[in-house]
């Protein structure tokens, strides 16, 4: 019986497979520069990709206390907990491999937050980042992407207001935007899920450096293609929020009847959808968009005891509805970007016809007429159901 | 040690399996690695219905092969083999089915190394996973088919579970118009398509023709065939919903979307990504799978040359099938080509044609005549 | 490493042949020897010769019933009789004048006479062999030789010091009975008698060591055990042949299944509820004389994680303490692969916040987080170690340095994380709640560590397969150590791996163990009030 025998010669196997193997994937944690977020601009040579890249420093003092480095703004005051790398490179990937000339650490992506793409560099198309983010297996789909009407790279520089990881705050800031419902976020893989679509556009959150040099969340970048084609406003994003049935919750404000003033409603639920009907070559879309909303709160003396008052309160919601969702549909069709996916909602409706439609739907889309269906309901009244000033 | 089973022919294996515990073990090899490349990927949101078709089919081929075993109680696919044609054509053939197990584990450890180079460890080079999953796959076959079957029955319960697990996470991001509009693709593709779910994973149960001879009570194993290629459909069904619901049209963009879709989302309250279970589903299932195809391979060329033991065969085959499953193909590319082109009827030459062929003339020579005994 | 299958059959007909030759030595060894001759000198000189003088030894010759001559003697070791009993009722009836030995006719009649008539002890026997007497003698029996006689008279007079029955250290329970076994092979027994009246509980006696001549003994309930696996146990423990058997342990690793596995395949205990309930359940017991320790037989993986608490506290906490107990065993054999995984392999699974935590709390470690695991768990285990040998008073002082001098120290120096003595502190303390498998889970953990050194999640799930393989493959005493698991039944698994299900509710015995004779109990008996009538649910 050899068992001995045995056992040496697996166990020498095992250890020979394991050595030999090393420890390739091996990274410690210090070795690491954790991304937090990243900016793609358009270098001085508009065929070089610049590379801003915000890493977070990780270090048992509280806040950073080596003091800043690296970062521009560094404004003495409060020690960055982050350090800004830049890099160019003919491509994305490049750009990220050249970071290491600069920069002690291996960059590492997992945990990036935020994605900027500047205006310039997202006019010329996106592809060319967003490619090197997927295939590499690193990139979350998650992260946040936003544009930037400016350079994206200041906006990876911009310190943080609670002096922590900037790309953090504004993750944390586009996250509470869900309160009004007028910023969309968009999740780097919802753009690429409207990219992979041949027809409806892609959208990213807009965010730009207001004038006091602050981080400031201002409506949604409109793709037409891999290729930005224009902004939308606050109110315009909220009108496709509607039809898009994103819309978490939110405040309308309604004029009241018989000018008592201003009644807010809060959005309680919210649901928007889109069908679609194809009859010879002609397309009828119809969005319906249901509301529930509750009394918020009221400037005028209205009485929102009757049933009646309420309902003329939900019809008057509903017209605020409904012109937020033209506006957006008008901008929509200036621009010529299917931001609702009508275009996809009649391939669901009728694939055989849309095979048709499809390489004609850019001439379609402008001409496009829809129905509007806005339902709303006001359901709840809150905790009192008169006025104050009532006696 | 137990002595015994020298006199008996089949002293290859002495194990003996239930019903159920077939039907476990069938489900963790056809969850193998279907758990992360899902058939029927090609029919987009059409996916899940094209994995219905496909388990029918497979069920269809099940039942051809269930009648054959049936026919032979207490004989492998090899055996039979030798009985229905004459004991050198018969060699012949059975060497050719046992090919086909030892090219299929290759595949699996393909597959295997492959997902792993990709996703979880990139600098890692893929011989080492090779290695250490064909090492530990011998250590199952060289214990014998009880205790393979012993794992999946803590395995497959596990991979069940997570897998219920990351599909009710899901369920939140599930966006139902992804799955509009239904049978968009034509027909006549669509069934192609479910063929190529059919012959990977579906019809790969073929290999249980080596196995139906150790369970309990071996009448019963058309009926738990089938109720194993069905439970496999469903389980494979519900990654497929996943993956569908969620991902939805990028679905195409992916190389592995099941592993896609846990990235998208965390783990609730401790909010962690968890797309490593998907790894270790896999690994546990591609475990499982290489363990059976590897042991149909050592048994079946025991029992063709007659060997004494099958120990002596194990690491050589083990070595074999790490050295074709690099060669094989150059690159994932090829391999997902071939799965989706020649599979079609390279597999179901052997997963169709040859238990057809063999049953048919089984009947016209009115085989087995009336002989008892083991 | 390749057998062949001859040369394989060929040393198993050898070692076949070598068994049985074996059992016959060994049967020789016992039975040879002479009788006892008729003069009583010269038989007392040829136990002394044989025992070689020892100064344990005590002959004490007298005369018969008053009589001068020395015509009778007692020969005992002294320490293991009781004087007193010696005194009291072999020696004084004896030697009374009262006492009419000297009309009954010399030789084996005249002791006949005094064994049925005189001596007032319980447990006696007549030996004509002399080594069985020289055993006897060895084993606390008195002997009686008298003159003319080719007989003698083994009168057991146990009198040597034992412990008294206390609470075992080992197995410390909340609720329950108290008492543990001691080294006394025969109050073991008796302690086990007492829990369990059935007249089916047969205890069989077998001898090993063949210089120790340890008593082993077999304990099992005639109706409910296998026949098949007393016969394997019982060949199992013949087949022992060495010199020394000094603890249960000893024995165990001579019969076990799996002599090279490190998972044990026996289980041990010493407490006689525990052994009481495992032989309700089918098991058979093994009593080795001079150990406290019983040992059980077949064991299941499962049996690792039951307690005696388990079944005295209400159900519901029993089946949550026995999750948290699964818990632990997973912490303490995962715990610091899954760290050295997560911080060097897979940092994309982490929370962001932690992941920055933790960097923050590694940065500046000299060391990759492998070597720290494994270097702050050498040095765990060298210090409980030392706590366990060294004097009771010093051992305060090693977990004092122990825990804070190198805990502290070593993470204010900045040469180990922080993270990493949280992950070894938890590892340990969770390893210490499963206290049968601590040995099974250190060489586990320590395997898995450096597996996930090497390739993170990967070598983990590769050595849990490896070791899942292995314990799927093991065997004890013809059962599969992973049932109920895998072979599965389902009943077995929901009365006591799952949950702990109530009592009325373990209707049956586990079907791996007791296959022949598996009800416990009629099949629904919920308790509950009388007039709500019995059975609601029938089969």
């Amino acid at each position: 019986m050899k068992l001995q025998n045995r056992l040496t010669f697996s166990i020498l196997i095992i250890a020979m497979t394991l050595i030999g193997s090393g420890c390739w994937s091996y990274r410690e944690l210090e070795t690491l520069g954790i991304v937090s977020g990243a900016g793609f601009d358009l270098g001085k040579d508009p065929e070089q990709v610049l590379l801003t890249v915000q890493v977070i420093k990780a270090s048992k003092g509280k806040g950073g206390g080596n003091g800043s480095l690296g970062d521009g703004q560094g404004q003495g005051s409060r020690p960055q907990p982050v350090a800004i790398v830049e890099s160019n490179g003919a491509t994305a990937f490049e750009a990220v491999r050249n970071a290491v000339s600069k920069f002690s650490r291996r960059l590492y992506w997992p945990h990036n937050q935020i994605l900027i793409v500047g205006k310039e560099a997202a006019e010329n198309g996106v592809k060319n980042y967003l490619n090197f983010g997927i295939r590499q297996t690193e990139l979350r789909p998650t992260a946040w992407i936003m544009i930037s009407p400016g350079k994206a790279g200041d906006l990876i520089r911009a310190p943080g207001e609670m002096g922590q990881i900037p790309a953090m705050e504004i993750k944390d800031m586009l996250q509470a935007q869900s309160a009004t419902s007028e910023i969309g976020s968009f999740t780097f893989y919802d753009f690429i899920e409207r990219l992979m679509s041949k027809t409806t556009a892609p959208l990213a959150t807009q965010i730009r450096l207001n004038k006091e040099g602050e981080v400031e969340l201002a409506g949604t970048a409109i793709f037409k293609g891999e290729k930005l084609v224009g902004f939308i406003g606050k109110k315009e994003t909220r009108g496709l929020l509607w039809v898009i049935g994103k819309i978490k919750s939110g405040v309308v404000i309604v004029k009241a009847p018989a000018n008592k003033g201003k009644v807010s409603l809060g959005i309680i639920h919210a649901a928007g959808k889109i069908q679609a009907e194809t009859k010879n070559d002609s397309v009828k879309i119809t969005v319906k968009v249901n509301v529930q909303s509750g009394l918020g709160e009221q400037t005028g003396d209205l009485d929102t005891s009757k049933p009646e008052v309420i309902k003329s309160l939900a019809r008057r919601e509903a017209t605020v509805i409904r012109n937020e969702i033209n506006a957006a549909f008008k901008k929509a069709q200036e621009l010529n970007a299917d931001i609702f996916g009508f275009g996809e909602a009649v391939h669901r409706a009728d694939f055989k016809a849309w095979k048709k439609l499809e390489p004609r739907w850019d001439e379609i889309f402008p001409k496009l007429k829809v129905k509007l269906i806005v339902k709303t309901n006001i359901s709840l009244n809150g905790l009192i159901n008169k006025p104050i000033s009532q006696k | 040690m137990r002595l015994g089973g020298w006199c008996c022919l089949s002293y290859l294996e002495q194990g003996k399996i239930s019903g159920s515990q077939l039907v476990i073990l069938m489900v963790g090899f056809l969850l193998g690695s279907s758990v992360v490349i899902f058939p029927g990927q090609a029919a987009r949101q059409d996916a899940w219905i094209a994995i219905i078709i496909g388990a029918v089919e497979g069920g269809i081929f099940a039942l051809i092969f269930t009648t054959l075993a049936r026919r032979f109680p207490g004989k492998t696919m090899v055996e039979i083999l030798e009985t229905v044609f004459s004991p050198y054509l018969g060699k012949l053939i059975a060497v050719i089915f046992v090919w086909y197990a030892f090219h299929d584990g290759s595949f699996v450890i393909r597959n295997f190394t492959d997902f792993f180079t990709t996703t979880v460890m990139i600098e890692t080079p893929n011989i080492v996973f090779a290695v250490l999953l064909t090492i530990v796959a011998a250590l199952a076959v060289g214990n014998g088919l009880e205790v393979i079957t012993r794992c999946s029955l803590v395995l497959v319960p596990l991979t069940v579970l997570f897998l219920l697990v990351t599909f009710l996470a899901q369920l939140s991001q599930v966006e139902w118009t992804n799955f509009l509009p239904v049978f968009e693709i034509p027909v006549w593709q669509l069934l192609k398509i479910s063929h190529s779910a059919a012959v990977f994973p579906f019809g790969e149960t073929v290999f249980f023709l080596m196995v139906f001879p150790f369970l309990n009570r071996t009448k019963e194993c058309r009926r738990k065939t089938v109720i194993g290629v069905l439970l496999g459909a469903l389980l494979i069904n519900i990654i497929a919903w996943g993956g569908i619901g969620v991902l939805g049209p990028t679905r195409a963009l992916f190389t592995y979307p099941a592993y896609e879709v846990v990235k998208m989302f965390n783990l609730p309250f401790i909010n962690t990504r968890f797309e490593i279970i998907v790894v270790i589903n896999f690994l546990t299932m591609g475990f499982l799978k290489l363990a059976v195809l590897y042991y149909v391979t050592v048994l079946g060329l025991g029992q063709i040359f007659h060997l004494r033991s099958l120990r002596p065969l194990i690491i050589p085959i083990g070595i074999l099938m790490i050295i074709l499953s690099i060669i094989n193909f150059s690159g994932i590319t090829e391999n997902f080509e071939f799965n989706t082109t020649s599979n079609l009827i390279y597999s179901t030459f052997f997963q169709l044609v040859i238990p057809l062929i063999t049953l048919i003339v089984a009947m016209f020579r009115r085989l087995p005549r009336r002989e008892r005994g083991c | 490493m390749f057998r062949k299958p001859r040369k394989r059959l060929l040393w198993r007909m050898k070692r076949e042949i070598a068994k049985v030759k074996m059992e016959f030595a060994k049967e020789e060894f016992i039975t040879k020897g002479k009788d006892l001759a008729l003069n009583l000198t010269a038989n007392l000189d040829s136990i002394q010769s044989e025992l070689n003088n020892s100064s344990d030894l005590i002959i004490r010759r007298f005369g018969l019933g008053g009589s001068r001559q020395d015509q009778g003697a007692v020969v005992f070791i002294d320490g293991l009789v009781d004087k007193k009993e010696v005194e009291w009722s072999i020696l004084r009836p004896l030697m009374l004048k009262e006492a009419p030995i000297s009309d009954k006719p010399e030789g084996e009649d005249r002791l006949e006479y005094i064994e049925l008539s005189l001596i007032t002890v319980g447990e006696i026997s007549r030996e004509h062999q002399f080594n069985r007497i020289i055993a006897a003698v060895l084993s606390g029996k008195t002997a009686l030789l008298i003159d003319g006689s080719g007989e003698a008279l083994a009168i057991a007079t146990p009198g040597w010091e034992k412990r008294s029955v206390n609470q075992p250290d080992s197995e410390v329970i909340v609720k329950g009975p108290r008492e543990g076994f001691i080294e006394t092979l025969r109050t073991n027994t008796a302690l086990l008698r007492r829990k369990l009246g059935d007249p089916g509980l047969t205890l069989e006696a077998l001898q090993v060591g063949t210089r120790t001549k340890t008593e082993v003994c077999i304990a099992y309930l005639k109706d409910i055990a296998d026949p098949k696996l007393i016969k394997e146990i019982k060949q199992r423990i013949n087949r022992i042949n060495t010199d020394g058997i000094l603890s249960a342990e000893t024995v165990e690793e001579l019969i076990e299944d799996a002599p090279l596995s490190f998972f044990a395949t026996m289980g041990y205990t010493e407490r006689p509820d525990v052994v009481s309930a495992k032989l309700l359940e089918g098991r058979a017991a093994i009593f080795v004389d001079g150990t406290p320790v019983v040992l059980t037989a077949p064991f299941l993986f499962i049996e690792n994680f039951q307690s005696p608490d388990d079944y005295t506290y209400k159900t519901y906490y029993g089946s949550m303490i026995r999750w948290f107990r699964y818990t632990a065993f997973g912490i303490s054999i995962l715990l610091p692969a899954i760290y050295v995984a997560l911080t060097a392999f897979h940092q994309e699974l982490l929370p962001t916040q932690l992941l920055i935590t933790m960097a923050a709390a590694t940065e500046g470690v000299p060391f990759p987080g492998v070597v720290e695991v494994l270097g702050l768990g050498v040095i765990f285990e060298i210090i409980r170690e030392a706590g366990i040998r060294i004097p009771r008073p010093i051992g305060q002082t090693v977990s004092i340095v122990g825990a804070l001098v190198i805990g502290e120290a070593t993470v204010t120096a900045g040469l180990v994380g922080a993270p990493v003595v949280i992950v070894v502190a938890l590892t340990a303390i969770s390893s210490f709640v499963t206290p049968s498998i601590v040995q099974e889970s250190k060489i586990i953990r320590l395997g898995i560590t450096i597996l996930a050194g090497f390739l993170g999640a990967f070598g983990i799930t590769i050595g849990l397969l490896a070791i899942l393989i292995h314990l799927a493959s093991l065997r004890s005493f013809g059962v599969p150590l992973l049932s109920p698991m895998a072979p599965m039944h389902l009943r077995s698994l929901t009365q006591d791996v799952l949950i702990r299900a109530p009592w009325w509710m373990m209707f049956t015995r586990p079907k791996a163990i007791a296959d022949q004779n598996r009800t416990r109990q009629k099949f629904y008996s919920r308790p509950g009030p009388p007039e709500e009538g019995e059975s609601e649910e029938n089969r």
